[in-house]
């Protein structure tokens, strides 16, 4: 897995790449953990270029979904195409994440909220 | 095996054995082994991501529950095509005998950040078992029709 991580109107967006498996899990928790720990209030992970995604996987996003509400934070999601978004929709996940369709709608609903 | 941590053996055109030491960074490698078989048998796109995903879950669940975490453990697997039942996996460890209610799969409505992995297997493959009758470790056998 290859992140990048910048700063949009405000919004910190983590632009995933590659797999998001066990084996990444360690540094996928990290980002989360220090971006929300750093003050991120707003952040979006986008998921443009991931094509493959596990269960260990999963539970740092989720992870990450209830920390943000410990430190009354927003993480949402965007772009989960293929066969992420079956994952997504099988685990019932894309119900408790706000997940949109490209990172520009994701930046966009932060700013109109 | 002693001194290999991943070894494959080609058992038949349409068969192979794998014995893999229980490490993560290998799961890489049994799901990289498992495409390019299903491949030569024409399992579709989807059936491939399908099997590789369950087949990762399984292999994440024996190390991390049957070994807890030593990455000494021994996996055996064997992935067969038949032209009937299609893909099948079978993975046995001999580690930390499993409890057989840990194969039920959990409440998706409750928010929880694990126990995933047997839910996803049992949703993403045709047919999933478990055998425990063994003295040590435990058996899972997947399998995906071809369609």
């Amino acid at each position: 897995m290859e992140s990048t991580v910048r700063k949009q109107n405000g919004i910190t967006v983590v632009e995933l790449e590659g797999e998001l498996d066990i084996y990444s899990t360690t540094a996928l928790k990290a980002i989360i953990k220090d971006q929300l720990g750093g003050g991120s209030k707003r952040m979006l992970l986008d998921l443009k270029d991931v094509g493959y995604v596990d269960s260990a996987a999963l539970g740092v996003l989720v992870g990450g979904l209830k920390r943000a509400k410990e430190v009354s934070a927003e993480l949402k999601l965007s772009n989960i195409n293929g066969p992420v978004a079956k994952i997504f929709k099988l685990t019932k996940l894309s119900e408790f994440f706000d997940i949109y369709n490209s990172s520009d709608e994701a930046i966009e609903s932060f700013t109109t909220n | 095996m002693s001194d290999n941590i991943y070894s494959i053996k080609e058992i038949s055109n349409s068969a192979l054995m794998i014995s893999m030491l229980s490490r993560m960074e290998l799961i890489r490698c049994v799901r990289a082994t498992l495409t390019s078989f299903a491949e030569k048998f024409g399992l579709s796109r989807q059936g491939i991501c399908d099997a590789e995903l369950a087949v990762n879950e399984a292999l994440a669940n024996i190390i991390e529950h049957a070994y807890e975490n030593e990455v000494t453990g021994l996996i055996e697997m064997s992935i067969d095509w038949d032209d009937v039942d299609g893909l099948i996996v079978n993975i046995r460890d001999f580690g930390k005998k499993s409890d057989p209610s840990c194969f039920k799969s959990r409440d998706l409505d409750d928010l929880s950040d694990s126990g995933l992995g047997v839910y996803l297997m049992q949703n993403l493959m045709d047919e999933v078992s478990f055998n425990t009758e063994f003295d040590d470790g435990t058996s899972i056998t997947l399998k995906k029709k071809s369609r």
